[in-house]
């Protein structure tokens, strides 16, 4: 069953356990230990919770929007590219997916799959040192973010401002561990959220539990302007 | 002119000129767009001859950048720069951008990966790990060797294996001799005065388990004292830090590591400095502080306020 979210997401129910896949875009590499799943519309990838947030947010009661095909979506801390990968089956071949990373040893891994995939441009950089990567990445459609550090909220913000196309989305998987002991974890997401919603509109958030203890995964929608 | 705006936008870096005031009546792309340059064969020398000459064209209007490679065109230059508002950098991006395609990425990736990789800090955390490897087996084939040993005749099977097996460790500790003498070699040229509170092998380790000399240079001495340690057992805090196996401090009995330790952090976080920053040989000063503080420490003294 296609469609409920993405064209390129498919999604089962099997004795109440929900099976994700996305269209399958690149080859992936043989050594790889992936499941397929073979349809009349195609390969599909799993799309496997334990290994992917945006799969965790995925699993729950609730939907959240996903990058549509055609969008460019700038994707911060790729790391090895697991999940920036499938954000790269559900944006298709007319979307592109800027993945920065910032660890030349994840980087490399990542550049191995970019190699795969036809929409994939990697950018080794640091997310807080924006004019290494501004001048060379567009606005962009959507961006999704999973860098687990104390400033992630402050992160997110500023790519809002730089980077995201009116009326675009900020995909947001937040550790809320990361953010300080001074607070406790309900009052971060508190403040999180209010400092998120002075540059976005808040649209979904959602707990990544069992598959990620103390995470929460928030959509935002930026401001229309007038130009 | 008031103020001037050298924005990157891809394949092209565009400059764009007006009043403060007129910000909001700007037309753009078109009607601000005072010249462009296409990167396809830009040099970073051509990309600072071109801005001097269409920058000249502004006498006393206030630059605004916010790119990487425009900033050092200008720092190149000696033009001091400003950065861009974010709604008015959002707003020309949005409305004129000359985005590459996914394989330009790919290519860039590869040449910044390779750049790094190849830089003189990263070869020294690979010479690092590789002693450790090194290091590592010849201590398993010492025990292997010392346990066949045990068992071994001189006429007996055993005994050849013995043999071979000190010869393989004999062969691996004269590698490691050499990776070592390599290691000290590329250390003492990136981090002289750290080597010289350190020793190279330590230096190396801290530079390879703190992620980089930019990273490790931003610490602080109670920070680099954490470096490598572990906690032991819940609700103590974490001790034994790579510091700890710093040269000469076999020499500072156990009860007074710990104070070493601290004082080597202090020195360190010094010593970083002026290998990363003011670029200063303080090998002597360093070298000095440090034996002073053994001395007081091997006759279990305490620092002199």
């Amino acid at each position: 069953m296609t469609g409920k979210a993405s064209p390129n997401l498919l999604h089962e129910d099997v004795a109440g356990r929900k099976f994700l896949w996305t269209r399958a875009l690149g080859a992936v590499a043989p050594s790889s230990k992936e499941r397929f799943r073979f349809t009349s519309e195609g390969a599909w990838r799993a799309f496997d919770p334990a290994h992917s947030k945006l799969a965790a947010a995925l699993s729950g009661k609730e939907w959240p929007p996903l990058p549509q095909p055609g969008e460019k979506v700038l994707y911060l801390g790729a790391a090895t590219g697991t999940t920036a990968s499938h954000v790269a089956d559900l944006v298709g071949k007319l979307g592109v997916v800027y993945a920065v990373e910032k660890s030349p040893r994840a980087f490399a891994q990542l550049l191995e799959t970019a190699q795969n995939w036809p929409n994939m441009a990697p950018v080794l950089a640091d997310v807080r040192e924006t004019a290494a990567y501004i001048g060379w990445i567009p606005p962009v459609d959507a961006i999704y973010m999973d860098v687990p550090q104390v400033d992630q909220v402050e992160i997110a913000r500023l790519h809002v401002r730089r980077f995201l196309r009116p009326g675009g989305r900020l995909f947001l998987a937040l550790k809320l561990s990361s953010l300080g002991r001074e607070r406790t974890y309900q009052e971060h997401l508190d403040r999180a959220r209010t400092l998120l919603a002075e540059d976005c509109i808040l649209e979904k958030t959602i707990s990544l539990e069992p598959f990620y203890r103390r995470h929460a995964f928030i959509v935002g929608k930026s401001q229309a302007r007038n130009h | 002119m008031g103020q001037v705006f050298l924005l990157h936008l891809g394949r092209k870096v565009v400059l764009f000129g007006t009043d403060l005031k007129e910000v909001d009546s700007w037309d753009l792309p078109r009607g601000d767009a005072v010249a462009e340059l296409s990167l396809t064969e830009t040099t970073p020398k051509s990309l600072t001859d071109w801005m001097r000459e269409v920058l000249r064209k502004f006498p006393g209007a206030i630059v605004r950048t916010e790119d990487r490679l425009c900033r050092r065109a200008l720092d190149d230059l000696k033009i001091p720069y400003r950065p861009v508002p974010d709604p008015i950098l959002a707003r020309i991006r949005q409305r004129t951008f000359f985005a590459l395609p996914p394989p330009a990425f790919i290519r860039r990736a590869r040449a910044a990966l390779q750049a790094h990789l190849r830089s003189p800090e990263e070869q020294i955390v690979l010479l690092s790990r590789e002693a450790d490897r090194l290091e590592r087996l010849v201590r398993r084939e010492e025990e292997y060797g010392q346990r066949l040993s045990l068992s071994a005749t001189p006429e007996s099977a055993v005994f050849v294996q013995a043999r071979r097996s000190s010869q393989l460790k004999n062969d691996i500790s004269q590698i490691l001799g050499d990776v070592e003498h390599d290691l000290e070699t590329e250390t003492r040229r990136l981090l002289p005065n750290t080597v010289a509170a350190l020793g190279s092998r330590t230096a190396a380790r801290l530079l390879a388990e703190s992620g980089g000399l930019r990273v490790l240079s931003r610490f602080s001495a109670s920070r680099v004292q954490l470096i490598g340690s572990r906690r032991r057992s819940p609700g103590r805090p974490p001790k034994f830090g790579l510091l700890y196996r710093a040269e000469g401090m076999e020499r500072i009995p156990p009860d007074r590591q710990g104070a070493m330790a601290r004082s080597l952090g202090a020195l360190t976080v010094v010593a970083l400095h002026a290998d990363l920053l003011t670029h200063q040989d303080r090998t002597a000063w360093v070298r000095t502080k440090k034996e002073r503080r053994m001395l007081q420490l091997q006759s279990h003294g305490r620092r002199s306020s």
